[in-house]
């Protein structure tokens, strides 16, 4: 590997755009392409540059995969797993999923919102939206799901 | 259930008299999906990030659960990937070259030869540290690196590999082919495309059929055999480590002087040498195949 800035340049796109498709997350998304150029760097006589930029993205694939085992979330989850949900028609699961209308972000940002109690920034983040779009998307979504509300009562 | 922190405006207020006219609906479906995983778990499982028993377990519960998918669809839907504009692209490379810059080591008499190679690899690793936990906290207008580019740093002086990188053959333990009964056919055709790309030297495509395969396989320890050697091929001896790790833990014992003669491959490469070394002297010790090569090379690290 000879010139690493002019490989960093050819490929940090990739190598961020993949890591963020993977954790949605800008912060962490930017933390691991850090650290896959940082053990190019350090492994450069050993890395043919022919292998890039799959050996950067299995670098940050294998990191996010050790990340999540060092979480440990294991335990925490596998006991408490539901399995499938068996929606009948008439329940608020089946209204929002069958409002039509009603995009999957409006879906996901009055489930979170209404049903889960989680709070504007929390959707924010989690949707990596921001507060101001949530929000419209919350006005947006309690118009079309009355209107449906509406339409499944008559 | 957490409470809302937001000050309710008219709107706000118009959706929770919706909301409560639900009634006990509502409340059973809050019941319902009190436990489903949280959308980052989904996520990862979606982007085959977990650790494998945990992979399948949320990977089934999204096949089978049309509101966890929904949910994650909204999440993800349409939102906007961000882009990295040039400047983002100096911060970050200014970023990477500090992380990967020696530390200034103090002047030892005797030269060069008397570094311990261990000491700028440190120093480095704490000063990424301390860069990330410093751009994590200070807004995105705030450098926490230096203005000045650094020039990129040479590998750290590191003593030569003891442990040659020879590629094992390929090979299925007896007890694969044993407990898996009438799936023996299936099994084979599953995971020859992944030891294809093995023979062939495509250790990025193995290593990836590989993870696929852990998944589906989780008891089969060769898989996780072969996708640390995989790792290893691609210069990442952390990630071959954990590897090396679930195959100790689900490989039959005709795998075990080849797993621990890899795994101190791995460490030795990760910079553990005294891991390493004990590995070694664990198949030094043993009768297996690879006791002659361990005996010969533990010197190297004593």
């Amino acid at each position: 590997v000879e010139d690493i800035e002019a490989l960093y340049r050819q490929h940090v796109r990739a190598v961020f755009s993949y890591a963020y498709s993977l954790v949605r997350d800008r912060q962490r998304a930017e933390d691991l392409t850090q650290e896959a150029f940082a053990e190019l760097i350090a492994k450069r006589q050993l890395v043919d540059a022919s292998r890039l930029p799959a050996w950067l993205l299995t670098v940050v694939l294998n990191r996010v995969r050790d990340e999540w085992r060092r979480a440990r979330v294991e335990e925490r989850v596998l006991a408490h797993l539901t399995s499938a949900v068996d929606t009948a028609p008439s329940t608020p699961e089946a209204l929002l999923l069958a409002c039509k209308g009603l995009k999957p972000f409006h879906r996901t940002c009055l489930a979170m919102r209404y049903f889960q109690g989680c709070s504007i920034k929390e959707i924010a983040a989690v949707t990596q939206r921001g507060e101001l779009q949530v929000k419209s998307a919350l006005q947006y979504g309690l118009q079309k799901l009355r209107a449906c509300y509406r339409e499944l009562s008559l | 259930m957490t409470a809302h922190r937001d000050e309710p405006d008219e709107g706000e207020r118009e959706m929770r008299e919706f909301v409560a006219s639900l009634g006990h609906d509502l409340d059973a479906l809050r019941a319902r999906h009190a436990d489903d995983p949280p959308i980052d778990l989904l996520r990862a499982a979606r982007a085959g990030t977990l650790p494998p028993g945990l992979q399948e377990r949320v990977s089934r519960h999204l096949e089978s659960s049309a509101w966890s998918r929904a949910l994650l669809e909204g999440a993800d839907d349409e939102a906007p990937v961000p882009a990295l504009s040039k400047n983002d692209e100096d911060r970050l490379w200014r970023r990477i070259q500090t992380s990967a810059a020696p530390a200034p080591v103090p002047r030892i008499s005797g030269g060069r030869s008397n570094r311990r190679w261990w000491v700028p690899s440190l120093a480095a690793a704490a000063l990424a540290g301390v860069v990330i936990w410093t751009v994590s906290r200070d807004d995105v207008s705030t450098p926490a690196v230096p203005e000045t580019p650094v020039a990129v740093a040479e590998p750290p002086s590191k003593p030569a590999l003891v442990l040659a990188l020879d590629k094992p053959d390929v090979r299925l333990g007896p007890g694969a082919l044993t407990f898996r009964g009438a799936e023996v056919t299936p099994f084979v055709e599953a995971v020859e495309p992944a030891f294809e790309a093995y023979r062939q030297g495509d250790y990025v495509t193995a290593e990836r059929l590989f993870a696929g395969l852990a998944e589906r396989y989780p008891a089969a320890g060769e898989i996780r055999f072969y996708q640390g050697v995989s790792r290893l091929f691609v210069d990442d001896p952390r990630g071959a480590l954990s590897a090396f790790q679930e195959a100790a833990r689900t490989a039959d014992d005709t795998f075990a002087d080849d797993i621990a003669w890899y795994r101190a491959v791995a460490e030795e490469r990760a910079g553990n040498r005294t891991d390493a070394a004990a590995l070694l002297q664990q198949l030094c010790q043993g009768t297996g195949p690879r006791r002659a090569a361990a005996c010969d090379a533990l010197p190297a690290f004593q």
